[in-house]
């Protein structure tokens, strides 16, 4: 039944557990072995270059810190904290254009990368077309949960032709919410995919 | 008005006010506005279940440059409050302080760091050095009331109903001869569910910070429910004026009740009134499971007398509840236990309720989505089907025969409010029959009782059904008030401000929608500002389904009052009389004359050039009653014989909740409560050690639905017109999370022949019974 190539973060199966690949496999210029060094000296920075949502800059960062805190404290607040486990994908961004949980990577483990978040997608005067399926099916309730579903589903659609409405809920799984009971969201992303059969241009924000 | 009125703006499903910032991401949650240079305040929880603090010496801690102030309960007033966000005086017990000498759950709160970054303030946070007395804990809330650990022996607690035997609160009522009839009746069932302790999970965790304005006044933003409440709560435990203090509550990620309370707020607050400095705190998930609010765990038992036709003749239901280490809504939760279900059969010919609402050292339960009626809809519905298999009927029959009808009314509302006697009230809207026919329908109820079950097998599966009804209420009769405040602008838009606090339901846009429908404008020209105690008018909050009912009637009385003030002045422009006038369309025409004069115009004119003032009114609105939303649930399951597994296939849930005045909207909260309610069903509950230790406060342990495994959820409404609410609105927030549990209990009878009365059911617990095991 399915006909799309197995995702790197899926164990082949649809719905399969996602495999989270040591973060030095995501980015070749990781910042692994500076970090053995200085991960027990107090105060040692390490200085970093991402490339945040189209805007390239150097950050410092302590060898601990994960992406998601380094993001929010350089003004990227779009970028939810949920659990701080792993487990709700509130704080879900694209790396080099891959989807992928900022609380899970060490930002000098982002080294090198382009990074991109909520505030990168769309604006006031232009909408994502993911942005605006879930704006029109009035999708969210508190919203706490949208930026990370907004970009778990924009990875989705970058990657996928067609999906069915059973492989989009096992692919969006790991994006907790907690007010909708998720069928408005479902159907949101079904349309998108529709919208594409249909011949509807999905055009993206350069 | 009657139900047939042609709404323009009302019934229509538009777009979620905030919804825009919502997928743009805007910096719109409390923690996403805190000023940069807030000092981060951190909490030092107690590892033991039960502990008196010898002493604490925090001097290392202090001496720390980044660290700005360390609190604890020598540096505060002690001061009894609860942390329950309700009007004043307040059902719940004052049993609890700031920062306390006594700790009674493993993460109750010792001392307060704030310091100039994170790592700072975790690292004081390990300087702390505390001397506890270790205590006995008492966890089992089954022998709380034999008192031989006692946890609130502090002299200071004011309104604990009894402490030396922990009964944070107790009451019972009767009506009519119960024992005696339901001794007489043909058929009888006695039985105990219990409800376990489940938590919100609001996915955004409890976030508050703090500053001085520029006039020195304290500035508190908070993610709660309750930003009056919270200004008066804080005004008690800091000994400050209320208009001292400004609460201002942003967008939230979610409540679900566990942010009825002023949980965080009062110690960025003590931080910043000690410092003159920004303070901010964000808790961590683990934080936000054990140390704010859970669902009360319950026993509920219920015996009931019924004749061989499946009338029933009495109800009795016993609580016991399970507060935790505090009375935060030990009392109003455990009534509504009774005072939301029993009416829903209101055919009998006696009924008692009694509750015991006993402390145990484990985390503080409080408000969460349905307040009780979750737990007293287990044991009633659960007792009523098991009725239904002693004389081998229908569940459904039993239910709807006995079930409550419009012009109908229950004695049990006018003797049991929320705390207090309730209001004499008749029901004028009820739909709980269509409710039932179409759900049974949609469902295919009859086909499906027929073909699943036991006997028919499929692959080493079998499938169930069940069904529950349920009733809820929209707001506290004669408690709880709103208000609202309108003015008009020059381009002819309104600013509507409210106290109401909208959650993330989306009731900004519910409360818009009723104005723009009211001064007959689209709903963009209706701007709305709400939850800040300094520009807002009073509202309770966002709690006991209140917020359309309560707030919308507010709103929906001040744009009235709005309307007729324009119509006045156009009377005056116009020199004629105000009964020739009528509003449409952004604009108000004498139909007499023909003339007519737009909003802008006319407010423009007022002005700068005509009988020049602003037009603008503040209407309160307080409930002489609570209608009842209706609504009837259907679940199928799927079992797995050979591994006990149980899966949702699908649930349906049709409702009744007045007019709807944003469907989508309304759809919405009945499906999630649905999800909700299913989690506590499979798996939800928190778990602890002997000790009292939590095992599984993590999102990673603590499993709540994901999209991919609940089956599917269908909601439909069915539309009443309730007099009493705007344009015919009652509520619809809480409702739907009554059902799932009981639901899921009964289907599981239907597909295994085994009743099971507690939750959740685990595969080990169902496989270990359908191999004749007792469990």
């Amino acid at each position: 039944m399915d006909t799309y190539p197995p995702s790197p973060w899926l164990s082949g199966e649809p719905g399969g557990e996602r495999a989270f690949p040591h973060p030095c496999t995501l980015s070749p210029r990781c910042l692994c072995d500076i970090i053995k060094h200085t991960s027990k000296q107090e105060g040692m920075g390490v200085k970093i270059r991402l490339t945040i949502n189209g805007t390239p800059g150097e950050f410092d960062v302590e060898p601990g810190m994960i992406l998601l805190d380094l993001l929010r404290a350089s003004g990227f607040k779009s970028v939810k904290k949920g659990c701080d486990g792993a487990s709700c994908g509130s704080c879900t961004v694209l790396m080099d254009g891959r989807a992928v949980l900022s609380c899970g990577i060490l930002a000098a483990h982002a080294n090198g990368c382009a990074i991109q978040t909520l505030e990168g997608l769309g604006s006031d005067l232009q909408l994502d077309p993911v942005q605006k399926a879930f704006l029109d099916g009035n999708a969210f309730q508190c919203g706490f949960c949208a930026p990370g579903l907004i970009m778990s589903t924009r990875e989705l659609l970058d990657r996928y032709d067609s999906l069915s409405r059973e492989q989009i809920r096992k692919h969006l799984s790991g994006n907790l919410c907690r007010c909708t009971g998720y069928e408005a969201q479902i159907s949101a992303v079904e349309k998108l995919f529709e919208q594409r059969k249909g011949g509807v241009q999905d055009v993206r924000e350069p | 008005m009657s139900a047939n009125h042609d709404f323009k703006v009302v019934k229509h499903s538009n777009e979620k006010v905030d919804l825009k910032s919502l997928v743009l991401g805007k910096p719109v949650f409390t923690d996403d506005m805190a000023p940069a240079n807030a000092l981060v305040v951190k909490l030092l929880r107690s590892p033991h279940a039960h502990a008196r603090i010898r002493s604490i010496d925090c001097s290392l801690a202090r001496e720390m440059d980044d660290v700005e102030c360390v609190l604890t309960h020598e540096d505060l007033p002690r001061i009894p409050f609860t942390r329950a966000g309700q009007g004043a005086p307040e059902p719940s017990p004052y049993d609890a302080f700031l920062l306390d000498k006594k700790v009674r759950f493993v993460g109750d709160v010792v001392a307060v760091v704030a310091a100039r970054d994170e790592k700072a303030a975790n690292r004081a946070l390990k300087k702390i050095q505390v001397d506890y007395e270790v205590l006995e804990p008492l966890l089992d809330f089954r022998k709380a009331m034999e008192g031989n650990v006692v946890l609130h022996d502090e002299k200071e607690a004011e309104n604990v109903f009894d402490p030396t035997k922990n009964i944070a609160a107790h009451y019972t009522m009767e009506i009519g001869e119960t024992d005696r009839l339901i001794e007489e009746s043909e058929v009888k069932v006695d039985v105990t569910y219990y409800y376990p302790k489940s938590q919100q999970v609001p996915l955004e965790p409890h976030a508050a910070f703090a500053y001085l304005d520029e006039k020195s006044r304290l500035v508190v933003v908070s993610s709660t429910q309750v930003p009056f409440h919270a200004r008066r709560i804080l005004s008690r435990i800091l000994q400050l004026p209320p208009g001292k203090i400004r609460v201002i509550k942003p967008r939230i990620g979610g409540g679900f009740g566990a942010k009825q309370g002023v949980i965080i707020e009062g110690y960025v607050a003590a931080v910043t009134w000690k410092t003159g400095k920004p303070a901010r705190l964000v808790l961590s998930r683990e934080e936000s499971l054990i140390g704010t609010y859970t669902r009360h765990d319950t026993d509920v038992r219920v015996r009931l007398g019924a004749d061989k036709t499946g009338k029933l003749n009495a109800l009795d239901m016993y609580v016991l509840s399970n507060t935790g280490a505090y009375g935060d809504h030990a009392l109003t939760v455990a009534m509504v236990c009774g005072s939301k279900t029993l009416p829903l059969y209101n055919k009998v010919q006696a009924v008692r309720f009694s509750t015991d609402v006993v402390y145990t050292n484990l985390p503080n339960a409080g408000a969460y989505r349905g307040y009780g009626a979750p737990q007293g809809l287990l044991a009633l519905d659960g007792a009523l089907d098991e009725l239904a298999q002693k004389l081998d009927m229908d569940p459904l029959y039993i239910k709807e025969r006995n079930s409550i009808r419009e012009k109908e009314s229950s004695p049990i509302f006018q003797i049991m409010g929320e705390g207090r006697e309730g209001v004499e009230q008749i029901v004028q809207s009820c739909k709980l029959d269509d409710c039932i026919a179409q759900g049974k329908e949609l469902f295919g109820w009859q086909v499906k009782r027929e073909q699943f079950g036991l006997a028919h097998p499929k692959d080493g599966k079998v499938r169930g059904v069940g069904c529950a009804l349920a009733m809820q209420g929209s707001g506290i009769p004669k408690v709880d008030m709103a208000s609202a405040t309108i003015k008009m602008n020059d381009d002819g838009s309104f600013n509507l401000l409210v106290g109401a606090t909208d959650l993330g339901t989306g009731s900004d846009t519910v409360l818009s929608q009723i104005a723009a429908e009211m001064l007959q404008v689209p709903l963009e020209m209706v701007h709305i500002y709400s939850s800040d105690t300094d520009t807002t008018p009073f509202d309770v909050g966002a709690y006991a389904s209140s917020t359309t009912y309560v707030s919308g009637n507010a709103v929906w009385k001040t744009a009235k009052k709005v309307k007729e003030h324009i119509l006045q002045a156009a009377a005056e422009l116009f020199d004629c009389d105000v009964a020739q006038l009528h509003i449409q369309d952004q604009g108000v025409h004498n139909s007499s004359t023909g003339e007519s004069i737009s909003y802008a115009q006319l407010c423009t004119q007022l002005f700068y050039t005509f009988n020049q003032r602003q037009i603008a009114a503040t209407e309160s609105f307080v409930g002489d009653e609570s209608p009842m939303p209706f609504m009837a649930s259907f679940m199928e399951i799927e079992v797995d014989l050979r591994t006990g597994e149980v899966h949702p296939v699908e649930t349906v849930s049709v409702v009744d909740c007045g007019t709807p005045i944003n469907p989508k909207l309304a759809l919405g909260q009945v499906e999630g409560a649905t999800l909700q309610g299913l989690g506590t069903a499979f798996f939800e509950e928190l778990t602890f050690d002997s000790r009292g230790k939590p095992t599984n406060a993590s999102l990673f342990r603590y499993k709540i639905f994901d999209r991919a495994s609940y089956g599917k959820i269908t909601a439909r409404l069915v539309e009443s017109y309730e007099p009493t609410g705007p344009f015919g609105a009652k509520s619809v927030s809480e409702i739907g999370i009554d059902t799932p549990t009981v639901a899921l209990l009964n289907a599981l009878f239907h597909a295994t022949g085994i009743r099971f009365r507690s939750l959740p059911v685990r595969p080990e617990t169902i496989l270990k019974a359908l191999k004749g095991e007792n469990v």
